[in-house]
C-alpha cells in the first residue's frame, strides 16, 4: 500500500535518511522503532512531504506522491499525528477536530466520524468545549489521534503516541490504535521509542539506526531477537 | 517611583477630567458631539487596529503595509467616485460602487503584498520579515505619490444628509451614523466569522503552525488560510471607506494612521 524506496533525506548537509526501504501493506499495523535521532521522525516527515526526499521513491497504491505538496499528500490518505501531538491550544476540543476535517467538504460523513471518534475516545465528548490547551497530556494525545482521523485516513502515521505519558494511560491509547486498526481496517504506522509497547502491538517491525534501516521482520520475531533485546528493551 | 507613576498618572486624569466634566456642565450638547465625533473616529481607527492584531495573531508581523493598504482602499475610492461623479452618476449608486471598488481593490493589494512580501519569508529570522513588510510600506507609499500625487486631496461627502436623521442632525451627523453603524456590523460580522466558521477556525488555530522548532503539521494544507485572512482582513480595512473627514493625503495620513494603529494595538484584547 505504501512503498518507500531508497529514500534520502537532508537537513541542509546533515544526511538524516540514507536509503531507506519500508513497505506497509493495506490493514497492517507497523512499528518503527530506533533510539533517538535515528531518524524516525524525519521518515514520518518526509512521507508526508514535510521535508522532502532528495531522492527515491514513494508510492501510494502505486502513485508516486514522493514530490506532492502535504495537503495533496493528506488528501490523498496519508495522515500523521505529530510528535509532541500539537493540538491547537487556543480552539475547543470540537474546534480541533473540525479542523482535522479541513480538507473535506461531506458532511454527512464527518458527522459520522465525529460520532465515531468520540465512542472511542468518550472523555473528548465530555470536554467539546474545553479549550485544546488545558487538557491533560493524554487527552491532548487522544486529541491529536482523534484530529488525523477526521481526515479519514488509509493510513494513520503516528510519532511517538506514548511520549511522556503515564503507563496506563499508554496502554489505554495503543488498545485504541489497535481497535483503529480493526474497525476501520485503518493501516497504522507507529514510530516509537517504547519498543516493547510498540512490537507487541505491531504485525511487523522495522529497526532503524542512524539513518538506516538495520532489520525487519514480525513483531513478534523482533521481541525476542537478541540484538534487539539488547539494545531496546534493556533485557 | 511606583508612586511618582500613580501620581502623574492621577494627575492627568485630574486635569483631563476636569476639563471634561467643565464641558460637560458648560454645554452638554457640545460635549457630546465631541463625545460623538471622537467615537466615529474612533471606530474607524478600532477597524484597522482589529486588521492589524489579526495579521500579528498568526504569523507575529507587525505589517508595516497595513496603513497603505487602507490608503489605496481610499484612494480607489476617491478615483472610483470622481470618475463616476464627472459622468453624472446617482450619489448613492457612486457611493457603493466606491466601497465595492475600494475593497476589491485591497484585497487584491494585500493578497499580493503577502506572496511578494512576506510568503516567501515564512521560514526565515522575524526580522527579516519586518524589514520586509516596511520594505512594503515605503515602496506603496512612494507608488501613490508617483501615481497620483503627494498633495492633498479633498473627497466629497457621498453620504447624503438622511431625512429621517434632521432632528438629530445637530448632535451626530448622517457620515458619523453610518460609520458607527457600519463598524458595529463589520464587527459583529468578523466576530461570527472568527468564531464558528471553518476559515475562522483555521486562523485561530494557525499560531501553532509558526512553532519554529518544528515544520508545520503536515495535515495543514499549506498557506493558504493565511492568504484568506489577509484577505479578509483588507477588506476590513477598506469597509469604511467612504468616510467624508478623509481627506486622502498619502503624505501625512500615513505616520498619523501607523501611529494611532499603533498605540490601539497594544492593549487590544486578542480575539483568542
Ligand atoms: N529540523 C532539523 N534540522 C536539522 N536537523 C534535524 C532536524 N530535525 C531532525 N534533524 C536531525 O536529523 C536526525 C534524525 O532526527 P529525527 O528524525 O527527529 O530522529 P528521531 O525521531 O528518530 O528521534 C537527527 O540527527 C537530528 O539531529
Ligand atoms: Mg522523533
Amino acid at each position: 500500500m505504501l512503498k518507500l524506496t531508497n529514500i534520502h533525506t537532508y537537513y541542509g548537509n546533515i544526511h538524516a535518511l540514507k536509503g531507506i526501504d519500508i513497505e506497509v501493506e493495506e490493514g497492517e499495523v507497523i512499528s518503527l522503532i530506533g533510539s533517538n535521532g535515528a531518524g524516525k521522525s524525519t521518515t514520518l516527515m518526509t512521507t508526508c512531504g514535510i521535508v522532502p526526499a532528495k531522492k527515491g521513491r514513494i508510492e501510494l497504491n502505486g502513485e508516486d506522491i514522493t514530490y506532492l505538496p502535504p495537503d495533496e499528500i493528506v488528501k490523498k490518505g496519508i495522515c500523521q499525528v505529530p510528535e509532541g501531538r500539537r493540538i491547537f491550544p487556543y480552539l475547543t476540543v470540537a474546534e480541533n477536530l473540525d479542523m482535522g476535517a479541513f480538507l473535506r467538504n461531506d458532511t454527512e460523513k464527518i458527522k459520522q466520524d465525529l460520532d465515531y471518534v468520540y465512542e472511542l475516545f468518550p472523555i473528548l465528548a465530555n470536554r467539546k468545549n474545553q479549550v485544546g490547551g488545558t487538557l491533560s497530556g493524554g487527552e491532548q494525545q487522544m486529541l491529536a489521534i482523534s484530529r488525523a482521523l477526521m481526515s479519514r485516513p488509509k493510513i494513520l502515521l503516528l510519532d511517538e503516541p506514548s511520549l511522556g505519558l503515564a503507563p496506563i494511560v499508554v496502554k489505554q491509547i495503543f488498545t485504541i490504535i489497535g481497535k483503529i486498526n480493526q474497525e476501520s481496517k485503518t493501516t497504522i504506522f507507529i514510530v516509537e521509542q517504547n519498543a516493547n509497547l510498540a512490537l507487541k502491538a505491531a504485525h511487523r517491525g522495522y529497526v532503524m539506526e542512524t539513518g538506516k534501516i538495520t532489520m525487519t521482520d514480525t513483531g513478534a520475531n523482533l521481541l525476542v531477537n537478541e540484538d534487539v533485546k539488547k539494545a531496546y528493551l534493556g533485557i | 517611583m511606583r508612586w511618582i507613576n500613580i501620581g502623574l498618572g492621577l494627575a492627568v486624569t485630574g486635569i483631563i477630567g476636569f476639563f471634561v466634566v467643565r464641558e460637560l456642565l458648560i454645554d452638554p450638547l457640545y460635549f457630546f458631539e465631541l463625545f460623538l465625533g471622537g467615537l466615529t473616529r474612533g471606530s474607524i481607527y478600532a477597524l484597522i487596529a482589529l486588521g492589524y492584531t489579526m495579521v500579528y495573531g498568526i504569523i507575529q508581523l507587525i505589517n508595516f503595509a497595513h496603513g497603505e493598504i487602507y490608503m489605496i482602499g481610499a484612494m480607489t475610492a476617491l478615483i472610483v467616485a470622481s470618475v463616476l461623479g464627472l459622468w453624472g452618476w446617482n450619489t448613492a449608486v457612486i457611493a457603493i460602487l466606491a466601497v465595492v471598488f475600494a475593497i476589491v481593490y485591497s484585497c487584491a493589494y494585500g493578497f499580493t503584498v503577502e506572496k511578494i512580501a512576506y510568503k516567501p519569508l515564512r521560514n526565515s529570522p522575524r526580522l527579516s520579515a519586518l524589514i520586509s513588510a516596511i520594505g512594503m510600506s515605503l515602496f506603496l507609499q512612494n507608488y501613490v505619490m508617483l501615481a497620483q500625487t503627494p498633495d492633498y486631496l479633498p473627497f466629497k461627502s457621498l453620504i447624503p444628509d438622511f431625512h429621517f436623521w434632521e432632528p438629530y442632525a445637530h448632535i451626530i451627523t448622517s457620515v458619523e451614523l453610518t460609520i458607527i453603524i457600519t463598524t458595529v456590523i463589520v464587527m459583529i460580522l468578523l466576530g461570527i466569522l472568527i468564531k464558528f466558521t471553518r476559515i475562522g477556525k483555521a486562523m485561530r488555530s494557525l499560531p501553532v503552525m509558526w512553532d519554529r522548532s518544528t515544520f508545520s503539521s503536515d495535515f495543514w494544507q499549506g498557506s493558504k488560510p493565511l492568504s484568506q485572512r489577509f484577505w479578509v482582513v483588507s477588506a476590513l480595512s477598506r469597509a469604511q471607506c467612504w468616510d467624508r473627514w478623509y481627506w486622502v493625503f498619502p503624505k501625512a495620513i500615513l505616520p498619523d494612521i501607523s501611529t494611532v494603529n499603533m498605540k490601539m494595538y497594544l492593549p487590544f484584547p486578542s480575539w483568542y
